[in-house]
């Protein structure tokens, strides 16, 4: 895997708060509108419940609640990202899905310091790109930090 | 690559075999010290060590070779009859398994077996071996024995050994040793010194004594299906599958006449289910093939939904007939098949009950006690799961009975009780649960001693111990840390046994039970469910959420009103025949409720849950169905989060919550906010009104506002409101695309269930019609504003007359 087209990422483009997030498509399996969820008690305030997917459970995580502390309504434009790493699936609630980047890894940097604290610790890099900057979320990180109260 | 993975699958099948081995060990050597001179339990045990043998020297193992190696010499003179079995040799060979246990846990852990010290067992064994006592005799004995009966046993048995130390140490073929299935499985037929003439002479006597065998074999079981059948109709399928098994047996015995002849194995009383075929499976493809039952079984909760829904509409029409009648099917045969499988994951109870022995033994020896073990009902069946789970807390139970409840043997004659203490675990099947029981005739449990150490260690004052019940004082000692033992013992003493067998069976579904009566013996009875991953469950609902309780939780479900809760120390109870039960509103353990005034002070539900000794009542909004739900895990990302034990996915496809009753009879006990809080005040109801719409623009509503000005009126998107803002009316948009699922969500509200539901129509025509079923109680055409002076005039009726009405 690693061999082939490594000197490439590919990233699912999402916007959360006017700017753009993208996760290792790697690490994406389904990108779905938002369905049904179901509140669970005892959990994280980002974590909005829980959904149906063809008869799995998944929780769904609210991106702008967990990074900007900002509960934000769900539109029109409102994806969910299914990200799974290992046995850990978890959706994560976007405002708006973009594209697919390729960014070569040449320009990829690390994550500039001005970025918000609460988020840095999540983040991978930051691809520059012709039109924009991409911040590339740690999805690792993330998941294994979880969603439940201790 | 592949040769790693078959070393690998070659590991795995070697630890599984001999752990199975040592198990049987275990039992067949209690059973040896008990008739020490059966041949056929010392070559079992004897056939035990050598397979382990060939097999660790195969893969390395030295040291448990080298351990093995000595156990097979010593058991070699023990089937001699060249040596006498005493306790002591006992001990040697017993301390010697054990340590053959904590290699191959070593093995399993991926740990080398290198730093293992065998040398104390080995030294044991060895001086076993070496002072023989009274060795002339017992010779003379066996040799006379031997004259008897001319060695037919004996003959055959070095034959089978020959043969398999062929294969084990001649064949370096790997799958021949992944054949070599101890004495389950046929030993392929190698060279011997006998001549074919002798064999088949040898082979024609060994299969007439298993044909007869066989036979009652069958006639044992057959009268065991009689019994049974009489019991209940549960069992009833039990003995099908018995009927099945002496089928296969029947038919195993006519192909055997030729085909198998040559490999046949001697008979072995020991060994009942030699002829039932088996196959190893690995429990993941079984788990794998339980959760594609249980996606089957949502479907089908859909189909049955859906058909009902159809059948609901077009009343006498053909396809809606034959939908129904396909769902019937499909539910049946999916029952059928989600049992089916789940019979393929359980295996006997026996399986930890044949541990017991040994248990037992060495607490008597330890305690110089006589205990005679008594085991019903090992052939019951649950999950295998759950099996693994009920191991340690009953050899808690165990020990318990023996060191507390079993008198000395000089006590007990004293008493003019059988010097010989009788310890009965029993296991049967009820329903959906396994209830497996320990009894012993001992002394009984003492209440007044339990009451006073609890006050002692300050548990309970003495005013409570005066007013507790009879169950109440014995489940005391669930308590961690709990114990009436003056001296701490290296069996019991400590207080941790009684909490652990709580704690388990707890994490099962478990409900713990205990009776006992002085000086005729302690009871504990324990009923667990039969599997863990599907499970029955009763639906509630709560400040709009569905919620599962499992039913092996729910003791029963009651009606009750505000003034029937009593208080003790501002907790809300309720008195239910004699006993008293905290009492807690479910929205408040998972505080979901803040601030919600749902209930309805005339109509409480209660659901009194159970976990393992304790009791709690849930107060709930609304009972709503009894259902079987599949479990689903949250995932890791949620881990494990308090007071849920899963989801499960509804027949529309919704999500609902499955209760850890445990965690949640846990938290009870910290809540200190009553249930009157969440009941409606009468005057607020009466002066709140809701207007429910999904419309941006609120203005056509305001003529609402207007004429009704007395109310206190709150605008609304969704239900949720409702529920800290008991309304007697609501005005419902009924152009939302779910009016109706709303009305029968206000009706569902106790708080709510008499409220004046007034419908916001744009077109009255059609929704007169449309809504003609529902409880509505009034329309309003939005275009016109008809019916308003009409309402006011019915509402004033309804509300006023004498101050009554309404909730």
């Amino acid at each position: 895997m690693e061999s082939f087209n490594s000197d490439y990422t590919q990233a699912v483009g999402f916007n959360l708060e006017n700017e753009t997030y993208g996760i290792d498509i790697l690490n994406v399996s389904e990108i779905i509108k938002p369905i049904n969820i179901t509140f669970i008690p005892n959990t994280l305030d980002f974590v909005l419940g829980v959904i149906n997917l063809r008869g799995k459970i998944i929780p769904i995580v609210d991106l702008n609640k967990k990074f900007f502390d900002k509960f934000k309504d769900i539109t029109q434009d409102s994806r969910i990202i299914v990200v799974s790493v290992e046995d850990n699936t978890v959706g994560f609630l976007v405002d708006r899905i973009k594209k697919i980047y390729h960014i070569n890894n040449q320009n990829i940097e690390n994550s500039p310091e001005t970025v918000n604290e609460n988020v840095q610790k999540y983040i991978k890099g930051v691809g520059k790109l012709d039109e924009a900057l991409i911040i590339l979320l740690d999805v690792n990180t993330i998941l294994k930090e979880g969603g439940y109260k201790s | 690559m592949s040769s790693f993975n078959e070393m690998d699958e070659i590991l795995k099948d070697f630890v599984v075999e001999t752990e199975e081995l040592l198990e049987g060990l275990d039992e067949d050597l209690v059973a040896l010290e008990k008739s020490p001179t059966d041949a056929d339990l010392l070559n079992k045990v004897f056939r035990a060590f050598h397979t382990i043998k060939g097999s660790s020297s195969f893969l390395g193992f030295e040291k448990m070779t080298e351990l093995t190696h000595k156990l097979e010499d010593l058991l070699n003179s023990l089937r001699r009859f060249e040596l006498e079995l005493t306790p002591s040799i006992m001990d040697a060979i017993l301390m010697s398994v054990d340590k053959l246990k904590a290699m191959l846990e070593a093995i399993k852990q991926n740990q080398s077996i290198d730093d293992i010290d065998i040398e104390q067992e080995i030294h044991k064994l060895l001086k076993a071996q070496n002072k023989p006592s009274q060795i002339d005799t017992i010779q003379k004995d066996s040799e006379e024995k031997l004259i008897e009966e001319p060695s037919q046993p004996q003959e055959s048995k070095e034959l089978q050994e020959q043969v398999q130390e062929s294969v084990i140490e001649s064949e370096n073929d790997i799958i021949k040793l992944q054949i070599e299935e101890i004495q389950e499985e046929p030993v392929p037929a190698k060279k011997t010194n006998l001549t074919d003439e002798e064999l088949n002479a040898e082979i024609q006597k060994l299969l007439e004594q298993r044909i007869k065998e066989d036979k009652e074999r069958r006639k044992a079981k057959q009268q065991n299906n009689k019994t049974q059948e009489t019991k209940d109709t549960q069992t009833s399928k039990q003995s099908e599958r018995i009927d099945t098994q002496t089928l296969t047996q029947s038919k195993v015995e006519e192909v055997e006449s030729q085909k198998i002849m040559s490999n046949k194995e001697p008979q072995d009383k020991s060994k009942q289910d030699l002829d039932k075929q088996t196959i190893r499976v690995d429990v993941k493809k079984l788990d794998d093939l339980m959760d594609l039952a249980g996606e089957l079984v949502l479907a089908k909760n859909r189909l049955v939904r859906l058909a009902n829904i159809v059948s609901e509409q077009n009343e006498n029409d053909d396809i809606s007939d034959s939908l129904s009648n396909i769902s019937s099917q499909i539910t049946l045969v999916t029952t059928d098949l989600q049992m089916a499988i789940m019979k393929t994951r359980m295996v006997e109870i026996g399986k930890v009950f044949n541990k017991f022995p040994r248990v037992v033994r060495d607490i008597c020896r330890d305690l110089n006690k006589e205990v005679n073990l008594v085991i019903e009902g090992a052939e019951t069946e649950l999950d295998k799961s759950i099996v693994e789970e009920i191991n340690e807390p009953f050899v808690h139970l165990i020990r318990n009975a023996i060191d507390h409840g079993i008198e000395s043997p000089s006590e007990r004659i004293q008493k003019g009780k059988n010097k010989i203490g009788t310890l009965k675990l029993s296991a049967s099947q009820e329903g959906n649960h396994i209830v497996i029981s320990v009894e012993d005739d001992g002394r009984g449990m003492d209440k007044e001693k339990i009451k006073q150490k609890a006050i002692e260690n300050g548990i309970i004052t003495e005013q409570e111990a005066s007013l507790m019940s009879e169950n109440d004082i014995f489940n005391l000692v669930f308590l961690p840390g709990f114990s009436t033992a003056n001296q701490v013992s290296s069996i019991s003493g400590r207080g941790v046994g009684m909490d652990v067998v709580k704690t388990n069976i707890e994490k099962l579904n478990g409900i713990i039970t205990i009776t006992s009566q002085p000086n005729i013996g302690t009871k504990i009875i324990i009923k667990i469910p039969l599997t863990l991953a599907i499970i029955q469950s009763l639906l509630v609902k709560v400040a709009g959420s569905l919620f599962a309780i499992p039913l092996a939780n729910v003791i029963e479900t009651v009606r009750i009103a505000l003034s029937d809760i009593e208080h003790v120390q501002n907790k809300d109870v309720l008195r239910l025949r004699g006993s008293i039960v905290p009492l807690v509103y479910l929205g408040d353990i998972l505080r979901i409720s803040q601030g919600k005034k749902t209930l309805n002070k005339d109509e409480i539900y209660v659901v009194i849950v159970s976990s393992a000794e304790k009791q709690l009542g849930l107060v709930v909004d609304a009972l709503v169905n009894q259902e079987e739900v599949v479990i689903k895990p949250l995932g890791n990302y949620l881990g494990k989060v308090k007071s849920i034990a899963g989801a499960t996915i509804m027949g529309d496809g919704s999500v609902a919550l499955i209760l850890d009753v445990v965690s949640i009879v846990k938290q009870a006990s910290k809540l200190s906010v009553n249930i009157a809080s969440h009941t409606a005040d009468q005057k607020e109801f009466l002066q709140n009104a809701l207007v429910i719409s999904n419309k941006a623009n609120l203005e056509e509503f305001m003529f609402i506002k207007e004429n009704f000005a007395e109310y206190n009126i709150l605008f609304s998107d969704n239900i949720a409101s409702l529920y800290s803002h008991p309304s007697s009316i609501v005005f419902l948009d009924l152009s939302m695309p779910n009016a109706i699922d709303l009305i029968n969500d206000i009706r569902e509200l106790p708080a709510t269930k008499k409220s004046y539901i007034v419908g916001l129509s744009e077109d009255l025509q059609s929704d007169k019609s449309r809504f003609e079923d529902t409880s509505l109680n009034a329309l309003i055409g939005l275009n016109q504003k008809s019916n308003i002076e009409n309402i006011k005039k019915l509402l004033n009726k309804k509300i006023n007359p004498d101050k009554k009405g309404g909730v």
